[in-house]
């Protein structure tokens, strides 16, 4: 071999492994920030790989997680679903009001809410994917709208009572492992197959990458966006069941603000507001990633103003870091 | 003796002297009986004197029928307001001096609340009840109600001198109640946290407040930490299974608020700890006595915040409206119930989010 040879296979193998590591941080990025933070909260705290504390951030992400997996499936279409805030909270109050304390209104408590989540869903996807109508528009309106009607069903208050069956068996801990945590896996699990193993899963990301080419190769476009904003409906009416089962008595305060953690997560995790790209597996690595910011500042003790400075400190850190790591291509 | 060996043994005596005087003042409320009442009586509310200035309001006398005006800040916080809110609805449904109630909710929107009470200016109600979503964001248009010869009674945010007068309880006090009898259950020693509702509000301030003055009297209890439970038990959970991780060992959970307290129980239930702590009386949220009386270990009995503080905020509104002088702030609650008595008070036909209450059906919220 000539020394002019080797030279370039040695510029080949070093271009080679530079895709590789390129194709491997597009793929595993958050996972690699998840990591270095999870390092980083472990040098600042002893505890916090104790097994007891990471199940409890497992426990904890579990409504957010939940919710996150129904709205990549709308993200990855290129829509938004911002009405999940108001899904979670109606869920959550028609959960308990249905329960009313009693072991034996479980099951219809269940599958009406879940029967909720679908209905919001339809709504949605049709009016979006029918009516073309913007989808942050209109699920910021169903959002208002949704909690208007949780006000109107609970009388403005603090409404309904979980069965202590439910509660019980939500804040389980066989193996020790959360009930919750176990739930949220489960919800992982189902949205990883239907996006990796199923058509609608093929299809959310032809339609989010070029709508009109995915219509014009015979995809159900509106069908495929419908589908995913029901998805979503029920992921929130699941997440609201979780919520009753975590915290007992819904209030308005239950669903405030969740939208954007849940946004936040699904962001963080790859799928971004154009479309075509992200996935589950990315959504659960942002999922925990705001876990952990938001339990490392409680378990630090850090007084409340720090805590604020310090979560959305870790977040744009931990965003700024996944760019560094994944390098678009071109 | 020689000078030197005179030295040592003086200072050794100085020294044990001194130590059986720091063990002496320490047995104070180690070990000896706690005099709750008295730690009590020394942490005075900072709201007393002022509250109990006089209010000449014959300016604001007016004819009957008269029309109420309520600002409410938000109506769907906890349950308690809903409570609040039905009481003093059925007060005024009761006297026949009010020919109708009218109400305007703010939806925590501080903006909001301050066109709602302009609205009940136009509409040139007879007197306004309020409770704000913020404060001091109310004092232009509440200035403007009274210029217009329309007294305004705050209450249920606790006592902000702001307005004609204010019907509350008094959070100061009420936690100064709460902490004592937990110092006493604790027999004056061990490791507390402190369970705060919503960041910046009055209620926070005026619970760490009277925290400080009464851990005063017990030098052997430490506080490990406080976070801010937000009045809701969603909010308290994780911030306990924090806890339960951080520190190995607590005896006692200062939160003055049912909801609150609830979601601590349940995060220190899940750890398998809750047979180590004992909580301050909170307040009377029927959910929580059902799980007091079920866990008597726990049990410090509750300081009762009776959502009847809407009643009486209508008949502070009546005798204004009579031109009867008042006194600034009227402070109801804080009666202490022992453990034993608190079962008394369940209900176990209603659900947990029910408030103990004498209003009839038609008014339950």
């Amino acid at each position: 071999m000539t020394a002019s040879t080797a030279v370039a296979e040695t510029a080949r193998a070093e271009t080679a492994l530079k895709w590789r590591l390129l194709a491997l941080g597009q793929r595993w990025g958050i996972w690699i920030v998840l990591l270095a933070l999870v390092i980083a909260a472990r040098a600042l705290s002893p505890i916090f790989l104790n097994t007891p504390n990471l199940l409890n951030i497992l426990a904890q992400a579990s409504v957010v997680g939940i919710a996150a997996v129904g709205v990549t499936f709308v993200m990855v279409t290129g829509g938004m679903d911002v009405s999940i805030a108001g899904v979670i909270t109606l869920s959550a109050f028609l959960a308990a009001g249905v329960m009313n304390g009693q072991d034996g209104n479980i099951v219809l408590a269940v599958v009406l809410t879940v029967a909720a989540g679908v209905a919001v869903g339809l709504v949605n996807g049709l009016l979006i994917a029918f009516f073309r109508v913007d989808s942050f528009i209109l699920t910021l309106a169903m959002g208002s709208v949704l909690l208007g009607g949780a006000q109107i069903y609970t009388g403005g208050t603090a409404f309904g009572d979980p069965a202590p069956g439910y509660t019980t068996a939500l804040t389980a801990r066989p193996w020790t492992i959360p009930v919750l945590a176990l739930a949220f896996a489960a919800v992982v699990l189902v949205g990883l197959a239907l996006q990796n193993v199923t058509r609608f899963g093929r299809r959310l990301y032809m339609v989010g990458a070029n709508p009109r080419a995915a219509y014009l190769s015979g995809i159900g476009v509106r069908r495929t966006i419908v589908l995913a904003y029901v998805c979503s409906g029920v992921a929130a009416a699941l997440a609201g069941l979780a919520l009753v089962g975590r915290a007992g008595v819904p209030s308005d305060f239950t669903g405030m603000g969740l939208e954007f953690q849940v946004l936040a997560a699904v962001v963080l995790g790859g799928t971004t507001f154009e479309g075509g790209r992200g996935g589950v597996g990315g959504t659960v690595a942002g999922v925990l990633v705001l876990a952990v910011a938001f339990t490392l500042v409680t378990i630090l003790g850090l007084p409340y103003a720090v805590q604020l400075l310090v979560r959305g400190g870790i977040i744009v850190v931990a965003g700024a870091l996944y760019v560094l790591v994944r390098r678009r291509e071109g | 003796m020689s000078r030197r060996r005179l030295q040592g043994v003086s200072v050794a005596v100085l020294v044990a002297v001194t130590a059986s005087l720091v063990a002496v003042s320490s047995a104070r409320t180690v070990g000896a009986a706690i005099d709750v009442k008295k730690v009590i009586a020394s942490c005075k509310s900072p709201d007393a004197k002022a509250g109990a200035a006089k209010v000449a309001t014959s300016k604001y006398k007016k004819s009957k029928p008269w029309v109420l005006g309520v600002s409410a800040g938000y109506m769907s916080k906890t349950s308690w307001i809903a409570y609040f809110n039905q009481e003093l609805k059925y007060e005024a449904s009761r006297n026949k001096q009010y020919s109708k109630v009218v109400v305007l909710d703010a939806g925590f929107n501080a903006s909001k609340q301050i066109s709602d009470i302009q609205d009940l200016i136009t509409q040139k109600v007879s007197g306004i009840i309020y409770w704000p979503v913020n404060q001091s964001a109310l004092k232009g248009v509440l200035a403007k109600a009274e210029a217009a010869g329309i007294p305004t009674v705050e209450s249920a945010i606790g006592f902000t001198k702001m307005g004609t007068s204010s019907v509350d309880i008094d959070y100061y006090a009420h936690s100064v109640v709460a902490d004592a009898y937990l110092m006493k259950e604790l027999g004056g020693k061990g490791n507390i946290v402190q369970v705060l509702p919503t960041a910046g509000s009055l209620a926070a301030v005026q619970e760490k407040a009277a925290l400080k003055c009464v851990l005063k009297h017990f030098p052997n209890v430490k506080l490990l930490d406080a976070q801010y439970g937000n009045f809701n038990a969603a909010d308290s959970k994780p911030v306990a299974e924090a806890w339960a991780q951080r520190f190995p060992q607590i005896d006692g959970v200062v939160s003055a608020w049912a909801e609150q307290s609830r979601g601590v129980a349940q995060a220190f239930d899940e750890a398998g700890r809750l047979d180590e702590l004992k909580f301050a009386p909170a307040n009377e949220l029927n959910g929580w006595m059902k799980f007091l009386v079920s866990h008597p270990k726990a049990n410090a009995g509750i300081v009762t915040s009776p959502p009847a503080l809407g009643a009486m905020a209508v008949k502070q509104m009546t005798k204004i409206l009579e031109g009867q002088t008042v006194v600034k702030g009227v402070f109801i609650g804080n009666r202490y119930v022992p453990p034993a008595k608190v079962k008394s008070l369940v209900d176990s036909s209603k659900p947990d989010t029910y408030w103990p209450n004498k209003m009839p059906p038609s008014f339950q919220p």
